[in-house]
């Protein structure tokens, strides 16, 4: 019974190995373009003039207040009878960043707010501009600040991106299924694997994430990490 | 000021320019590709076979539009997602097992059936060594019964055991995959599932498991179109016409019903 369930496992390898990529590979888009939208996003909720911070603040509303399979069918579904047909795999990269972006405001609006006021002000009074203060005063604390919260996003957005299978993205979690529907008996060692391959991702980039954090540290100002 | 200015136009420009040309990227061309929906978890009709999508409907759907002149595109997807993606137009045609019903037909159009197909209540001998189904009373005695939901395994059991009051709304464990509700036969957690014949076959005799009644229902698979769609449709109907009692089905049926329940025990 065990090696039967292994052996299925193993003859499935290829299989699965293919359908970790298409979710690493859609993780990787959608975080990258969501966290760049995010930080341009919080820095307009934060610092431009109305009616930009207001739009954003609806913006954000929404897509946090929206399952994240809704804005899929949305997208997907929904534009596609408006005649917009939008391959599968995009559409869930959209609904990712969508959905993400809307979060990563947050993330990045509350290490804002954690640098004190009183350095924007010294900066200007320094002479230097806006822009200028917002890149070489206020950025750098912000990345620093965000970086718990951002790994957290980011090991959702992994695990999020199974949902994508909805509209036919076959990724790590649908080609489980696969397996098991050919040989329902194994499905302890697959779904145990699927697991594993979940859980060495989420591991290793919140390490790397840890040492980063470590490493960037501006010594005596942020609390010292307890690992 | 000037300078701040240009910087402000420019970034303001590459945020709306940049995702229109991603979007341009991802939109489809829909030439002469047709767009084939299924639920690839549905031995043999249609599975996943190193990577690629094969099995009897998958088959068969390819030849008939491939020898018309179209390129075919499998597609797989949640089996709830399939009615909404046809609708949408997201996909052109539903080839999953999909039996012929009224409820459908109102949103859909069918080709004419190529398949025969009953339902099978699936029970499991180890757990429940004395157990046998000869009549929907019988069915009042379980604690629980499973099917995949929107099958026709849930409308039969809807239809004639809810509706007439045999078991109630909670004895019924609506499943997302099939899969699910067999591994709980295996548990005990249900002690019968509503399933597809020919899917119930490929467990017959593994674990303990038996089929211990087949519904006669009569239902056809047929392939499903868009309302209206009557192009393909009548490229669908003629193909099937043309195949009909051929060597090609023939040799589908005996590759499909014959060899590929022989799995490695």
């Amino acid at each position: 019974m065990i090696l039967l369930g292994i052996n299925n496992l193993l003859n499935n390898l290829p299989f699965l190995f293919e359908g970790l990529g298409i979710t690493i590979v859609l993780t990787l888009i959608s975080v990258a373009l969501a966290t760049l939208f995010g930080i341009l996003l919080a820095m307009g909720r934060c610092y431009a003039r109305q009616p930009l911070p207001f739009i954003i603040y609806i913006y954000e509303k929404i897509f946090r207040g929206l399952p994240l399979l809704v804005i899929f069918f949305l997208i997907y579904f929904g534009l596609s009878q408006q005649g917009i047909h939008i391959k599968a795999f995009y559409a869930a990269v959209i609904g990712l960043v969508l959905h993400s972006t809307a979060y990563q405001i947050q993330i990045f609006r509350s290490a804002i707010h954690a640098v004190p006021e009183g350095q924007k002000t010294a900066a200007m009074s320094l002479g230097m501009s806006k822009l200028k203060t917002i890149y070489y005063i206020i950025m750098p604390q912000v990345l620093r600040f965000s970086i718990p919260g951002w790994s957290n996003e980011f090991t959702i957005l992994l695990k999020d991106s199974s949902i994508a299978f909805s509209i036919g993205v076959v990724e790590l979690m649908a080609r489980g299924d696969a397996i098991n529907s050919m040989n329902p008996d194994g499905i302890l060692y697959v779904l145990l694997f699927i697991a594993f391959l979940y859980f060495i991702l989420v591991f290793s980039i919140n390490r790397g994430l840890n040492y980063l954090e470590k490493r960037y540290r501006i010594s005596g100002y942020a609390a010292t990490s307890v690992r | 000021m000037q300078n701040k200015k240009k910087i402000l136009t420019l970034v303001l420009i590459l945020i709306t320019i940049t995702p229109a040309v991603v979007l341009s990227g991802c939109l489809e061309e829909k030439g002469k590709k047709i767009i084939v929906g299924t639920n690839a978890y549905f031995p043999p009709f249609e599975f996943y076979q190193n990577s690629t999508i094969v099995g009897y409907d998958i088959e068969l759907v390819t030849k008939i539009l491939t020898d018309a002149g179209y390129e075919v595109e499998v597609r797989n997807m949640d089996f709830d997602s399939l009615e909404t993606a046809l609708t949408s137009k997201s996909i052109d045609i539903i080839a999953a097992g999909y039996t012929i019903t009224a409820t459908r037909s109102a949103v859909m159009d069918f080709t004419t059936p190529y398949f025969d197909s009953n339902q099978s209540v699936l029970i499991n001998l180890n757990n429940n060594p004395n157990l046998t189904i000869n009549s929907t009373e019988d069915f009042g005695t379980l604690q629980k019964v499973g099917a995949q939901r929107y099958t026709t395994g849930e409308i039969w059991i809807q239809e004639n055991l809810i509706d007439t009051g045999i078991i109630n709304e909670s004895q019924y464990e609506p499943y997302v995959l099939y899969t699910g509700a067999v591994t709980d036969l295996d548990y005990d957690r249900v002690q019968a599932v509503v399933l597809d014949r020919p899917v119930a076959q490929f467990f017959e005799g593994k674990n303990g498991k038996n089929i211990t009644k087949t519904i006669v229902t009569n239902e056809q698979f047929g392939f499903a179109v868009q309302k209206g769609n009557t192009t393909l449709r009548n490229i669908l109907n003629t193909g099937l016409e043309q195949l009909k009692g051929s060597q090609y089905l023939a040799d589908l049926n005996e590759k499909y019903f014959e060899q590929v329940w022989i799995i490695p025990e």
